[in-house]
């Protein structure tokens, strides 16, 4: 069995562009790797890891997986929170096993669900997510008002995202600083191939299908059956605005973000076979 | 005058789907088609997104004019859940107004040019 060690050329893999694309890069050397392959990726030279994108990691995982490589993930000790929110159980084949969750303080476990599954979901945002004593001090309206923002982008992934793959959602919470983190992804067939057929050409990149999915730019069909377009996001940016948080989706190459209200995007080196949505909450 | 809640037609807490979404409007359409007035409670309901109102209260208001609506539907408990009526008060104007919903593509254009 051929083996290849891989290392993130970065000593940081934060919610940014930067910690995306270092992500990405790694996956589009996975998937060139022929079939059989052991791949081991190598976290030592690391510093940090935001464990909301241990989501990223599984999703990999899987993909590479059915391309018939195996890959295995070397965690130094001090990003020991890869084992605690769940992401050592899930390589492991252990799946969403509570009984690997450690919920000591504010780590907010990895889970897998179907895009179906809005019951499940609603659960563990109640349960495992806000349930969690790190984030005990949160004023109840503050939790409620995150719940409803997070269901938001639960839904919208399954309105836009054509794919009955898994929805991979985790999140962290860093006490001292007072931020949350989250992401939900999913490898489905993008925003690009599924709207441009209908947008009546307008749309031709990934950046304006991330608009249009995220504006509600609805076809005149969707409307009739699910109503007028309007996606939620103008309260996900409000309170993002409130609070110095922020919104990042990535699709394709596109990496997009409205920080402070204001759009910005980036062109990422290597393209993200599905939908990722990030929320940064501060002040919280 | 007809009293639905929302928990009973899903036989669940949780409102965040369209297909959810749907459901509700189908039964709520039911009574509006024959002009029987409704009560529509939000009792129990514990989670609820744009996407369940613009299924359900949103494509109402974009079948049925606003006079009819405001006197055929109700919603006696809403003020109790901040957070849901703005989504409902959204989705009725997005339903209701076509100008609003060309000034919401409008507010992505603007969005686009900053």
């Amino acid at each position: 069995m051929p083996e290849v060690q891989y290392k993130f050329s970065q000593t940081t893999i934060d919610t940014n562009n930067r910690g995306i694309d270092e992500l990405l890069q790694f996956y589009h050397f996975a998937k060139a790797q022929p079939p059989y392959t052991k791949i081991t990726l190598n976290l030592s030279n690391l510093t940090k890891f935001d464990a909301n994108l241990s989501a990223v990691l599984l999703a990999i995982n899987h993909r590479i997986k059915r391309q018939k490589k195996y890959l295995f993930v070397e965690i130094p000790g001090h990003i020991n929170v890869l084992f605690r929110n769940g992401f050592v159980g899930h390589m492991q084949g252990k799946g969403d096993d509570p009984a690997i969750f450690d919920n000591r303080d504010s780590t907010i476990p990895l889970k897998t669900f179907m895009k179906s599954e809005d019951e499940s979901f609603c659960s563990y945002l109640k349960k495992d997510f806000f349930g969690q004593r790190g984030l005990d001090d949160v004023p109840a309206q503050h939790k409620t008002a995150l719940r409803s923002h997070f269901e938001e982008i639960f839904t919208n992934v399954g309105l836009h995202a054509e794919t009955e793959e898994l929805v991979y959602t985790c999140g962290q919470f860093f006490p001292v600083e007072k931020v949350l983190k989250f992401s939900l992804l999913d490898l489905g067939v993008g925003f690009l191939k599924k709207i441009q057929p209908v947008s009546n050409g307008k749309v031709t990149c990934d950046r304006e299908a991330i608009d249009w999915a995220t504006f509600g730019g609805n076809s005149t069909k969707d409307k009739k059956l699910h109503g007028p377009g309007g996606s939620g996001l103008k309260d996900i940016r409000d309170y993002c605005s409130q609070n110095s948080g922020s919104l990042h989706i990535v699709s394709g190459t596109c990496y997009w973000t409205i920080v402070n209200g204001k759009l910005f995007s980036y062109v990422l080196s290597r393209p993200f076979e599905g939908v990722m949505v990030n929320l940064i909450f501060r002040n919280i | 005058m007809k009293d639905l809640k929302i928990i009973d037609i899903l036989q669940s807490p949780v409102a965040i789907s369209p297909s959810a979404g749907l459901k509700v409007f189908e039964v709520i359409n039911s009574f509006i088609n024959k002009e029987e007035s409704i009560r529509l409670f939000f009792d129990g309901i514990e989670d609820c997104t744009t996407a369940f109102c613009n299924a359900t209260i949103g494509k109402l208001f974009m079948r049925y004019s606003q006079e009819k609506l405001k006197q055929l539907l109700i919603f006696p408990d809403l003020d109790q859940f901040p957070i849901w009526k703005d989504k409902i008060e959204r989705s009725i104007q997005l339903g209701t107004d076509e100008n609003m919903r060309e000034s919401h593509q409008q507010n992505l254009t603007d969005l686009l040019a900053s």
